[in-house]
């Protein structure tokens, strides 16, 4: 083994997007920066992401006359979160969002024109970008800005720490060969959540164990392990969430499609309904993931697959039907047929609903609105009939190291682990109980711009 | 209607491939955790037959060939239902081999040989496979054969169906029993199992059937295989090219006397 010794001023580890925006922030701000990538590429989980993040008061939400501030993203956030997430996180995110927003696009990312509501969200906030490109704008940044090395290929297996236990550097593994790295300005775990790891997930949350895993190749948990080995506390692991919306055996598209949100009811292998299909679609994972099989159909009309709209993947039926993953028929009656659930029982829970929509009352589940208290319901009536069928992906794990307002990692005994940071997917405490769309990746970007500001001393000034 | 589906399987390149337990990488090709995935041929053939099957009282058996070791592939066949799946372990050695293939399944498919109204399988069968299996079959069996097969419907007693020609779509009628090689079409495209019935074709075990390879002197071993030389080709050399001239009609009559002529010198 070959002990080669580099310093620098900040390691970063892990170039998804947390990772690309706090390189390029810390490099803008004077510091020299290794980016370690474990893979071969960069992007990580957000490259696969469906490329939302959620701001508010922006100009793209005045131009479309949203009325949205920073008070209502709090709200929201802590809302959707149960109350169950760090309010001073929940802070951090609301006080940086719209200068984040900001410096992305005076980077290049490129935002989309049109704004939906989304899970979570009491006004329509989520912006979306094209995830790759995004990815790939922020990486050529760094790789033509002389303060920045990014090292591919390289696994960082230990943090090291000074005598006085300051986090001083890495040891990192790179073609057979193990390497030390010492940073004066600290460590900025950016290294992603741990849903490719099927013990972790198992030990969090065992009940989805059944669930599809989907996330960034290297999302294994192990910038988690090497803070824990220090004594790093940790965040919402008890509220893992696996997304709803996910064909079971599709393996062409990893996205979660959700026609809830336009009027379509879930209904599980009985025929029955078994949620209000409003809520935030973390929480639909939960319901679905305690059905029989895991999985369950959402059954909607020719209505419902006309209100689609191809500029969002989760409301994109018709590409869906294209590609051969939904069932149709003329009546409710031979829909049942093709996915196997009794006719009489699907027929009867559609005859149910239908009636609570005219009602304005669902006395099963309580459903009044299409999604998070917004949108009228409707009917399920218009021939053809669609079924969609639907299980849980758990496309991030939401939760992991506990971090204060500097983006310190802290200690069981909420002290700071110095020289330690973290920032993206690995932060836990900012979601709580539920997500709400577009909050990860906003995360990642707001909470990698304000560590490395930290890094290199100037988050106050900023 | 009792149908076959004949279900061989390519590499899955998206699954890890694991190391031999004897540690030599050549060993791969033996490996029985070699992941597999269905090709479009594979998906346009098991569609055509699950659509036939699902007319009612149809019988559908699917039998696995390469991929017969693949536990997750054969459980998302099983999830389709077929009324049988029959998982024959092909020794490596007959990869590519079609007429070697042939000569194994004719004695491991006997009884399916004679029961079988229709035959269905990809235009090419396995990695390895460039369309020659299905003629072997026919031949050997004494079927007739459509091959390029886009769509296949019933018609009475008959099957009706449309078939890839160059430029050109062809329809024709064909009695039974046959054996049909499916090309990929948009009316083919294989439906997804449904997560319940993969849930419960995950709790059934099905046995995996090993041919004995000693049994025939048709088929060589692997070391032969390794060892064998490039066959020599025949017409190796612009000197024994031949330029047919002349309309379409004359250069058709000129290429059927060359065949008969080159069939007659072998």
């Amino acid at each position: 083994m070959a002990n080669r010794d580099h310093e620098t001023d900040l390691i970063v580890i892990g170039a998804g997007l947390a990772g690309l925006v706090a390189a390029n922030v810390a490099a803008e701000k004077g510091l020299h920066v290794f980016l370690l990538e474990k893979q071969s590429n960069t992007g990580g989980s957000s490259a696969l992401s469906g490329g939302c993040l959620a701001f508010a008061g922006t100009d793209l939400q005045e131009r479309l006359s949203i009325d949205d501030s920073s008070e209502r993203l709090f709200k929201d956030l802590r809302e959707v979160g149960k109350f169950e997430n760090d309010e001073r996180l929940v802070q951090l995110y609301v006080d940086n969002q719209l200068a984040t927003y900001h410096w992305l696009k005076a980077k290049g990312v490129l935002f989309g024109q049109e704004l939906e509501a989304s899970s979570g969200q009491s006004v329509p906030r989520s912006h979306n970008v094209d995830p790759a490109d995004m990815i790939r704008v922020l990486t050529a940044h760094a790789e033509q800005h002389p303060n920045i090395e990014i090292v591919f290929n390289a696994r960082t297996l230990r943090l090291l720490t000074s005598d006085d236990g300051q986090v001083a550097g890495v040891q990192y593994e790179r073609d057979m060969s193990s390497f030390f790295l010492y940073a004066a300005h600290g460590v900025l775990l950016t290294s992603g959540g741990f849903c490719r790891n099927p013990d972790l997930v198992h030990r969090y949350a065992p009940q989805y164990d059944g669930a599809i895993c989907i996330g960034g190749e290297g999302n294994v948990g192990d910038g988690l392990r090497m803070a824990q080995k220090l004594g790093a506390d940790t965040s919402d692991m008890a509220y893992i969430k696996g997304t709803f919306g996910k064909h079971p055996t599709d393996h062409t598209n990893n996205h979660s499609m959700l026609a809830v949100y336009k009027g379509a009811i879930a209904v599980n292998q009985l025929g029955r309904r078994f949620v209000d299909e409003s809520i935030s679609y973390k929480l639909l994972g939960d319901a679905v993931i305690q059905q029989p099989y895991g999985a369950s159909f959402q059954i909607f009309d020719q209505h419902i697959m006309g209100s689609g709209d191809n500029q969002f993947r989760i409301l994109d039926f018709e590409r869906r039907h294209e590609a051969g993953l939904m069932y149709e028929a003329n009546s409710l009656a031979a829909l049942a047929e093709q996915i196997e659930v009794p006719a009489d029982e699907l027929i009867r829970t559609v005859q149910q609903y239908n009636q609570a929509v005219e009602d304005l009352f669902d006395p099963e589940f309580g459903r009044t609105a299409l999604v998070q208290g917004l949108g009228a319901l409707v009917k399920i009536d218009q021939p053809p009939f669609y079924a969609y069928p639907s299980s849980v992906a758990v496309f991030g794990t939401y939760c992991g190291l506990k971090v204060n307002e500097q983006l310190q990692v802290v200690d069981v005994f909420n002290e700071p682990i110095e020289g330690l940071y973290a920032a993206g997917e690995v932060v836990g405490g900012l979601h709580g109980a539920a997500y709400m769309t577009g909050s990860a990746l906003g995360k990642a970007a707001i909470f990698g711009r304000l560590a490395a500001l930290q890094c290199a001393g100037m988050l106050s000034q900023d | 209607m009792r149908i076959a589906v004949l279900i061989s399987g390519v590499l899955d390149y998206r699954r890890p491939i694991d190391k031999p337990s004897s540690g030599n990488w050549l060993d791969v090709i033996d490996s029985p955790s070699l992941p597999y995935r269905l090709s479009p041929f594979d998906e346009a053939a098991l569609e055509t037959a699950l659509r036939l099957a699902n007319l009612g009282g149809n019988h559908l058996t699917i039998i696995t060939t390469d991929c017969s070791a693949d536990k997750a592939l054969t459980c998302t066949l099983l999830a389709y239902k077929p009324d049988d799946i029959i998982r024959l372990s092909v020794p490596s050695c007959l990869r590519g081999n079609a007429r070697g293939l042939v000569t194994l399944l004719s004695v491991e498919l006997e009884q399916q040989r004679a029961e079988a109204d229709l035959w269905l399988m990809g235009r090419e069968i396995g990695d390895l496979d460039d369309g020659h299996l299905a003629p072997y079959l026919a031949q050997c069996w004494g079927l007739p054969l459509v091959s390029n097969a886009l769509v296949v419907n019933t018609q009475l007693t008959d099957l009706s169906l449309q078939r890839l020609r160059i430029n050109r779509i062809e329809e024709l009628t064909v009695q039974m029993p046959v054996i049909i090689s499916m090309t990929n079409d948009r009316r083919n495209r294989l439906r997804h199992p449904l997560m319940k019935n993969l849930a419960l074709a995950k709790r059934q075990t099905i046995p995996l059937h090993r041919f004995d390879l000693g049994s025939s002197g048709a088929v060589l071993s692997k070391a032969q295989l390794v060892a064998a030389e490039p066959v020599p080709t025949r017409y190796d050399s612009l000197e024994n090219c031949h330029i047919l001239q002349g309309e379409i009609a004359a250069q058709a009559r000129e290429f059927a006397r060359l065949l008969i002529d080159k069939t007659q010198s072998i």
